[in-house]
């Protein structure tokens, strides 16, 4: 028994070893959050993620935008107000149903990537309206985006509603995800 | 000073009962005059009786008192005749008729008894319908009809709360007719109002009504009028954010009036009123009235009245208190006091609900039923001032707290009160009976919301309801015409931040006329005419006809054509709403004209009293003019919406109802309902309505006073229209589910009684189309301290 004790340290000791050998390589994978303006009332945001930052004046490279777009599923039907994320210019994303950012680890098939453009957004449909309350309620979904090609980002929609329950201001959680 | 008086008076009626008088006398026959031996004779009202001796003499001892004793003898017509004995020993002489040499009685007279305990019943009807003659039994259930042409007759013998007997009689006739009377089963006797706004005899009422009375009020372990009501066939009880709402045959929630003692209950959210809200530990009885009946209730009577009727007290003193305690933290707690002589009563009583409210799934933060805090008090005082006019006065108080988490964002919390005072005269002259009765009344909705993550409160809207109504009416009671009319005034206002300006309000002028023609004995006939002069949308004429056949004593056939309206709300005509977090705009439209209706009913219903009642329904709506939101397209940057009355729709159904006694002590009921709508517009069924429907159920009295029930409903396939994630409208079915309840009541000592029960037993939960928790169990205990009125 004594010399089980005496190998646990040890082989601890090794395997912390191991990754402090691999640290030069690996980035912070822990989760951060941002929130953005009201976007209805303050406008579109402009995102980065290097800098978990925003801004309203659109700058030369984003990541994402917080924004609102017309939606018309047909010819008869209402114009809806459609608050979406869009992908930055350049970068392709794809989405991943009924996933949560703690337990989603490796990257979607490349063939899932796409861009967002001509109408099409990867985060269209992202929430679920509730005709009673009148709520908006985000999916269980993941989207994960290629920002570099060392880095790997996934992130969720978590809120729409800011402290005093006001609609547009999004809530997001993301972390960088090893390639 | 006082007890020795009552002992005094105790101490001499014993020794006078104890004393004896002896009536005694002799008999012969009228025409020979020779004496008759062998002679019955009976002392009604008491088992008493004795037969004269061979000399035609007889001896009977009694108390002092009145007796009617009744001599009868095979050949001889029977002979009753009153003694009163108050002092020492009374000698008569009887001459008894025969009917044997062609003098043959042209009467009937017997005795009616109570078949359950044989003691005589008094004020019981005798009638003959062929001859129009009737009469009543006297103090000792004593009967005679006389001079009757010879023949064969119906004889009808009634008495409300027994069961009617009849038979064909021979005149002449020998012997005399005596008949016991059972204690009804089925209730055809009760008066009900709401169909002709007349009291009449549910059996006798030309207006279909279905009346809810008595034990299955008690029964149900239900704690609102919802609850109540919503295991009639024919009836739906739905749940939405705006409260539990009642359809009748198809018609929605906010097609429906109604009234709680005649009148009306304000506080509509969104066209509908919460059920729930009315407390029922005061409810005497519900009459429905399923159809149009706007021509004499006006607007919302489009698909039919719910009127509840509530207890006037009649015994000089009454307390009732109730405690029930349930599944979800569902407490109930009641209490009423009443006092009555013969000038005047009053009634006060209070009521407090609370609900613990649950959540079916942890996987979410939101919450399926609410959490509430209901409370009511009431006082309602009423006196006959003279024999001509009587006063009364009514107030109530209700109020309501509900909270929700209702998404992710926001914890609902929803303040509701409402206040309402009446006060209402009636002068009875001879044929005239006018009434008229003053109101006021308030609802006050109030939403708020907290948002979760922050703690915030943000206050939201409050909206107050008003109502000031007077109306007046006159009834005449003819012979063959009975004429109703009436006119009111109503003024309604809104106070809210959604509707334009912040406040509307309205005058509503109306009149009504009816007549109800009794054609025949068996051919009845209502027709009524209700005109309203609307401030705002004008005029609306709703007229009603409704005949009633009476194939037989224990049968009816009624048809009814009648057109109903309902009236535009505030909201949808003047509501000013932007929902900023999705982006529309909902504005109303000051042009709508009321959705307006035609209906026809036809009825069938036979029973007999002591043992089945059964009725077949058929019905047939069509509704035009239906209000609702149409897309206008993008104002200002927001899709915008406004109120137009867009759609048309049809509903039709058969109901059927079946209650059989299998003993005097074994109650079942069968009910099945099918209902067939039709969106016009939209080439569809309407949402959310099943199509079949039915319900069984058995009650057991236990002679020692044990009650036990037990209920089953089940309610066939529903549909309704949604989007889908591509925005295209799909058929989403919701299945059929089948609940069991069960309740149980039993008498304990010193006033009390307990009872307990289980509702849905097959746990069936659904999250979203009810929504229903599954299983709940409740049990209680009741107390009734009655002080009854003294004999005299």
């Amino acid at each position: 028994m004594k010399k089980i004790m005496l190998l646990l340290p040890i082989f601890g000791m090794i395997m912390i070893g191991c990754e402090d050998n691999k640290a030069e390589d690996t980035i912070d994978e822990s989760v951060q959050e941002f929130v953005s303006v009201n976007i209805k009332t303050t406008g579109t945001e402009y995102f980065t993620f290097a800098d978990n930052k925003g801004t309203t004046t659109e700058p030369s490279s984003w990541d994402l935008s917080f924004t609102v777009v017309d939606f018309q599923p047909s010819p008869q039907a209402p114009v809806i107000k459609d608050p979406v994320i869009i992908i930055g210019n350049g970068k392709t994303a794809a989405k991943i149903e009924a996933a949560s950012l703690a337990d989603f680890e490796s990257m979607p098939a490349a063939t899932l990537f796409k861009v967002d453009k001509d109408g099409y957004y990867t985060t269209m449909g992202w929430y679920d309206y509730d005709h009673t309350t009148h709520v908006i309620s985000p999916k269980d979904y993941i989207y994960a985006i290629k920002v570099d090609d060392a880095k790997n980002i996934l992130f969720e929609i978590v809120d729409y509603y800011d402290a005093n329950g006001s609609s547009g201001s999004f809530t997001i959680q993301w972390k960088y995800l090893a390639n | 000073m006082r007890r020795f008086f009552l002992f005094l008076v105790v101490f001499t009626s014993i020794l006078l009962a104890d004393k004896g008088l002896t009536l005694s006398g002799s008999i012969k026959d009228k025409k020979t005059q020779k004496s008759l031996p062998n002679v019955n004779i009976s002392v009604l009202g008491t088992d008493m009786g004795t037969v004269s001796d061979p000399n035609g003499n007889f001896s009977i001892d009694l108390d002092d008192g009145s007796y009617q004793l009744q001599f009868s003898l095979i050949g001889f017509k029977s002979t009753i005749k009153r003694f009163d004995l108050g002092d020492g020993h009374l000698v008569t002489s009887i001459n008894m008729v025969s009917n044997l040499l062609g003098k043959v009685s042209q009467e009937v007279s017997g005795t009616i008894r109570n078949g359950k305990t044989g003691k005589p019943l008094k004020s019981a009807n005798v009638y003959i319908e062929k001859e129009g003659i009737g009469t009543a039994t006297d103090d000792y259930g004593y009967y005679s009809l006389t001079d009757l042409p010879m023949g064969k007759y119906l004889i009808e013998i009634s008495h409300i709360g027994f069961t009617t007997y009849y038979e064909i009689i021979n005149i002449p006739r020998a012997e005399s007719f005596d008949i016991q009377l059972y204690p009804a089963l089925i209730l055809m006797d009760n008066l009900v109002v709401t169909g002709t706004r007349t009291e009449r005899y549910l059996k006798d009422t030309p207006v279909t009504t279905h009346v809810i009375k008595g034990e299955k009020l008690t029964e149900r372990g239900a704690v609102d009028l919802s609850q109540l009501i919503q295991e009639s066939t024919g009836i739906n009880v739905v749940e939405n954010q705006f409260g539990t709402g009642v359809e009748l045959n198809g018609f929605d929630a906010n097609h429906i009036l109604l009234l709680v003692d005649g009148a009306k209950v304000v506080g509509r959210v969104n066209g509908q009123l919460d059920m729930s809200q009315i407390p029922i530990n005061q409810i005497e009885r519900i009459e429905i009235v399923k159809g149009s009946t706007s021509a004499l209730y006006g607007s919302e009577a489009m698909g039919g009245v719910i009127n509840v009727f509530t207890k006037m007290p009649i015994n000089p003193t009454t307390l009732n208190s109730e405690i029930t305690l349930g599944s979800f933290g569902q407490q109930n707690q009641s209490l009423s006091f009443s006092r009555s002589n013969k000038k005047a009563n009053w009634t006060m009583n209070g009521g407090h609900r609370s609900y613990g409210g649950y959540d079916l799934d942890d996987e979410t933060i939101w919450e399926d039923g609410s959490r509430y805090d209901k409370r009511n008090l009431g006082f309602k005082y009423n006196r006959t001032v003279s024999d001509r006019l009587n006063i009364l006065f009514d107030t109530r108080y209700f109020v309501e707290t509900q909270t929700l988490i209702s998404s992710h964002v926001f914890k609902d919390l929803s303040n509701n009160n409402r206040a309402s005072i009446r006060a209402k005269f009636e002068y009875n002259l001879e044929n005239w009976v006018l009434k008229s009765s003053l109101e006021q009344s308030e609802y006050n909705h109030g939403f708020d919301r907290i948002v979760i993550k922050s703690g915030n409160l943000i206050k939201g809207s409050l909206t107050t309801d008003n109502l000031f109504s007077s109306n007046f009416q006159f009834i005449r009671e003819g012979k063959s015409h009975n004429i109703l009319g009436g006119l009111g005034l109503d003024r309604e206002s809104i106070t809210s931040d959604r509707v334009q300006d912040g406040f509307r309000d309205s005058d509503l002028v109306n009149y009504f006329f009816q007549d109800e023609i009794d054609i025949s004995n068996k051919w009845v006939m209502v027709a009524g005419l209700r005109m309203d002069h609307h401030s705002i949308y004008g005029k609306h004429t709703s007229p009603k006809i409704s005949i009633m056949f009476k194939p037989e004593m224990i049968s009816r056939i009624r048809i009814a054509y009648g057109e109903g309206f309902r009236a535009p709300s505030f909201k949808e005509l003047f509501l000013d709403y932007s929902n900023i977090s999705v982006g529309y705009h909902i504005i109303g439209n000051s042009d709508l004209n009321p959705e307006s209706s035609k209906n026809i009913n036809l009825d069938i219903e036979r029973w007999n009293t002591g043992k089945y009642h059964g009725r077949i329904n058929l019905f047939w709506n069509e509704i035009s003019g239906l209000i609702d939101y149409k897309y206008l397209g993008m104002v200002q940057g927001q899709s915008t919406y406004q109120s137009i009355n867009l759609s048309s729709v049809s509903t039709r159904g058969i109901e059927v109802d079946l209650t059989y006694f299998i003993t005097d002590k074994f109650e079942t009921w069968v009910g099945y309902s099918l209902l067939d709508t039709w969106d016009k517009d939209n080439k569809r069924m309407l949402p959310l309505k099943a199509r079949h429907k039915n319900q069984f159920g058995f009650r057991y009295s236990y002679s020692n006073g044990l009650k036990l029930n037990l209920r089953m409903q089940s309610m066939g396939e529903r549909f309704n229209w949604e989007e889908n994630e591509e925005r295209e409208t799909i058929q989403k079915v919701i299945d059929s589910y089948t609940t069991i309840n069960t309740h149980i009541s039993f008498p304990l000592p010193l006033g009390l009684s307990g009872f307990a029960g289980g509702k849905n037993l097959t746990n069936y939960v659904d999250k979203v189309w009810g929504p229903m928790p599954g299983r709940e169990w409740y049990g209680g205990i009741r107390f009734d301290l009655t002080k009854k009125q003294k004999r005299k």
